[in-house]
């Protein structure tokens, strides 16, 4: 791609920039060497970005129809107005050395003042009336800066084309074409600076959990899709190219959709770059670039738009998952503590009396009584204790979800449902979750709540497993078989396999290698399958992978023989 | 007396009651077993002193109502509070309520005969001096008013002569009421007299009573 060759180290220049403005919020910034190398930083991009984006000047006033580097600036200005001295000299030095404007020095001075006052005020409007915040994505902060941000550009262009008029630099026939041209530019190149340096603080703060294919799916797509849109934009050989620009909608709302906020800032850097290098090569007039900037203005407010309301749905979809996920960890929490003060209850009673007898007995044995009744109390303190252990064993019952609730359940819609449950969180994992029902499976007599618990674990074992690959490529298959009078239910996963030193104790409770995991999972899986006279093992898959199967008698435990 | 010592253990397990009460037996402590606050309040009237071991979780009437009945009923039976949840609230409320002690289950043996062995203790206490207080109301009130004025100024420490002075009667007479009054208090010397009233809250109460 030429697009991105030639504007490509421009745009990282600016990453970096926005990084280094992002390390600091502190007031003595005038002694923090991170401000003046942010300063100086700015200074260099910015005059780079100048040096670059010269097309289409008006009349050699230095107005261009694309002004990224004032993009920057508000970016820098929304940091804090200390910076304006930065933003005001990078003004002044790009005049003066790079577009080399023909009027005076104090005329260049006073229009510059006039604009940097201008940022310095939107800038100020945005971050402390409007809370506008370029580290984050919200659809409000992204209204306010599609609303704002023309606004703000239509005074300052029309504050600084004024004071060139009455400077004399500006004839008064050209001020509206001037004033349009300088409008045209700036707002464009704030609204695609801004949030494409939204986006790299999204995705420096927080990476993605998404497996890295997704993205460069929705980016080899993009690039196709603007590639042809390009092709058709300009290879009809039209004069009026831009009649076939909403063809470039299309991979903008593309990339929203898979993408978000992040994603569009980029696509529509991108497509930005790609147009001025395109009409650069062809050499297009002003006239037709400044209808191609409008153009683009429309498609940033779409695009922008869109991003933000899917990424503030997927922030909401996500937060709720947590939120799930949280609730789910608290509540087995307390139902253990409940368990707990339950047990400390029905063991205390007969813990008492056992100590009563005991003391007795000692006490009657110390007096030289007759041993009768120290037999007695004895004989009462060893029937106490099995009470006691009965009342464990029902606590244990208890755990293991007690009898069995025993009818004709059908495996394949089982699994069915269960991967159906699984796969949207595998998937965000990159993970393919696939079910695999050999036809015509006899219904098998279980426990469907006992039984649903061990498949759930399985699968999520599994997708655990897989997850452990990096490439994206992980798989779990579920597949249930029928075996003569018995059913198969296999889980297969292609992750790295179990463990050498653990593969011994894996149906062992409290064995876990999951950070969260209390390890109870197989053991309690195990016991189910076994209540329910079925096995339950393992086996290695060659050449990776881990197989876990479940086999179950068709007529239930009762005639397992 | 310790033939007289007797617990009531109030307790809706069985086995609870059992055991507590071979325990009590190897100390020569008597029980007598409920299943139920009804139970109790059926057969032992509340105005009766005694010690209670009692069971916070019950059917029916609950533990601390119970409690709070025999607080009200002021007759000075000592209860032992026994509950399965030891957690502060329910010691507090019924500390508040009048409970004398409170255990907690699982207890230790041992150290629940010696509570019991304490308050036993503390409630044979309370009666001697129940009827201690008891013979000096009766004692006292055969006074005269004028003998209860000068036994009320011993007490406070005054000799024979400022006493007389005080009333405005002669040391003569003085004396005369003085022995009347140790002979009806059957108080062997000043000293006795003193500890008797100061032992049972004062005389004041006495002198109320007399009224």
């Amino acid at each position: 791609m030429a697009v991105v060759n030639i504007h490509g180290q421009p745009a990282l220049d600016q990453r970096e920039l926005t990084l280094r403005s992002a390390w600091f919020s502190g007031r003595s910034r005038l002694t923090s060497p991170k401000f003046w190398l942010t300063g100086i930083g700015f200074l260099a991009v910015y005059l780079a970005f100048n040096k670059l984006t010269e097309w289409y000047q008006f009349d050699g006033l230095g107005i261009t129809l694309w002004s990224p580097d004032n993009g920057l600036s508000l970016l820098l200005l929304t940091e804090g107005a200390v910076f304006a001295p930065f933003v005001f000299l990078a003004a002044v030095l790009t005049d003066v050395f790079i577009t080399g404007v023909p009027h005076s020095l104090y005329m260049t001075v006073a229009a510059e003042l006039v604009l940097a006052v201008g940022y310095v005020g939107l800038a100020a409007v945005l971050r402390h009336k409007l809370k506008f915040n370029p580290r984050r994505v919200r659809l409000a902060d992204v209204v306010v800066l599609l609303t704002f941000v023309p606004a703000g550009t239509a005074l300052t262009s029309f504050s600084y084309c004024g004071a060139l008029y009455l400077g004399g630099a500006l004839p008064a026939d050209q001020f509206y074409a001037a004033m349009r041209h300088f409008w045209i530019g700036d707002t464009v190149g704030m609204i695609t600076v801004i949030p494409a340096a939204t986006s790299v603080f999204a995705l420096l703060s927080k990476p993605r959990g998404r497996w890295p294919g997704y993205a460069l799916v929705s980016c080899s797509v993009f690039i196709l899709g603007t590639c042809l849109g390009f092709a058709a934009l300009f290879g009809v050989g039209d004069a009026k190219e831009y009649h076939l620009f909403y063809l470039l909608f299309l991979p903008i709302i593309w990339v929203g959709m898979r993408e978000g906020y992040a994603g569009v800032a980029a696509a529509l850097l991108a497509i930005q770059l790609g147009l001025v290098a395109t009409t650069t090569y062809l050499g297009c007039e002003a006239k037709d670039f400044s209808v191609f900037q409008m153009l683009m203005l429309v498609l940033s407010i779409t695009g922008l738009l869109l991003g933000a309301v899917i990424t503030e749905r997927e922030q909401a979809a996500q937060l709720l998952r947590e939120q799930q996920t949280e609730l789910a960890r608290v509540s087995a929490y307390a139902s253990a503590g409940a368990m707990g003060m339950a047990l400390a209850h029905e063991i205390s009673q007969p813990l008492s009396t056992v100590a009563s007898y005991l003391h007795a007995a000692r006490r009657l044995l110390q007096s030289g009584a007759a041993s009768a009744p120290v037999m007695d109390a004895l004989s009462k303190a060893e029937m106490e204790t099995r009470r006691t252990r009965e009342v464990l064993e029902r606590i244990r019952d208890f755990v293991s979800s007690g009898k069995l609730d025993l009818k004709r359940l059908d495996l394949s819609n089982l699994a069915l449902k269960i991967g159906a449950l699984c796969r949207e969180e595998a998937t965000a994992r990159g993970i393919h979750v696939e079910i695999e029902n050999i036809r015509a499976i006899p219904l098998v007599m279980a426990d469907r709540i006992q039984i649903e618990q061990v498949l759930n674990n399985l699968l999520a074992n599994a997708i655990d497993a897989a997850s452990e690959r990096t490439d994206g490529r992980g798989l779990v298959v579920m597949r249930v078989a029928g075996r003569g009078d018995r059913v198969v239910v296999q889980v297969e996963d292609n992750g790295p396999g179990v463990a050498p030193e653990i593969a011994g104790s894996l149906f062992e409770a409290y064995q876990t290698t999951k950070p969260r995991g209390m390890g109870l999972g197989l053991p309690l899986s195990l016991q189910i399958v076994q209540k329910h006279a079925g096995r339950l093992w393992w086996e290695p898959i060659v050449p990776e992978g881990t197989r876990f199967l479940v086999e179950l008698q068709i007529n239930g435990p009762e005639n397992a023989g | 007396m310790p033939g007289k010592r007797c617990v009531h253990i109030i307790d809706d397990e069985a086995k609870i009651r059992d055991s507590l009460a071979v325990l009590l037996s190897t100390a020569g402590i008597k029980s007598r077993a409920y299943a139920s606050a009804e139970e109790y309040l059926a057969s032992v009237p509340l105005s009766e002193p005694a010690c209670v071991i009692l069971d916070n979780q019950l059917p029916g009437l609950s533990g601390m109502e119970l409690l709070k009945r025999i607080a009200d009923a002021a007759s000075n039976t000592a209860v032992i509070m026994i509950t399965g949840y030891g957690d502060v609230p329910t010691a507090v409320s019924a500390m508040k309520a009048g409970a004398f002690h409170f255990v907690q289950k699982p207890f230790d043996a041992e150290a629940l005969l010696n509570i019991v062995e304490e308050t036993l203790a503390r409630a044979d206490e309370v009666r001697d001096l129940q009827a201690e207080l008891q013979e000096f109301r009766t004692r006292s009130a055969l006074l005269t008013q004028r003998e209860r004025e000068v036994l009320n100024l011993l007490i406070e420490g005054l000799p024979s002569k400022l006493i007389a002075y005080r009333l405005g009667i002669s040391a003569r007479t003085t004396e005369h009421h003085r022995a009347a009054v140790m002979q009806k208090m059957q108080a062997r010397t000043i000293s006795h007299l003193v500890r008797m009233a100061v032992n049972l809250g004062h005389f004041n109460g006495a002198n109320n009573s007399a009224k």
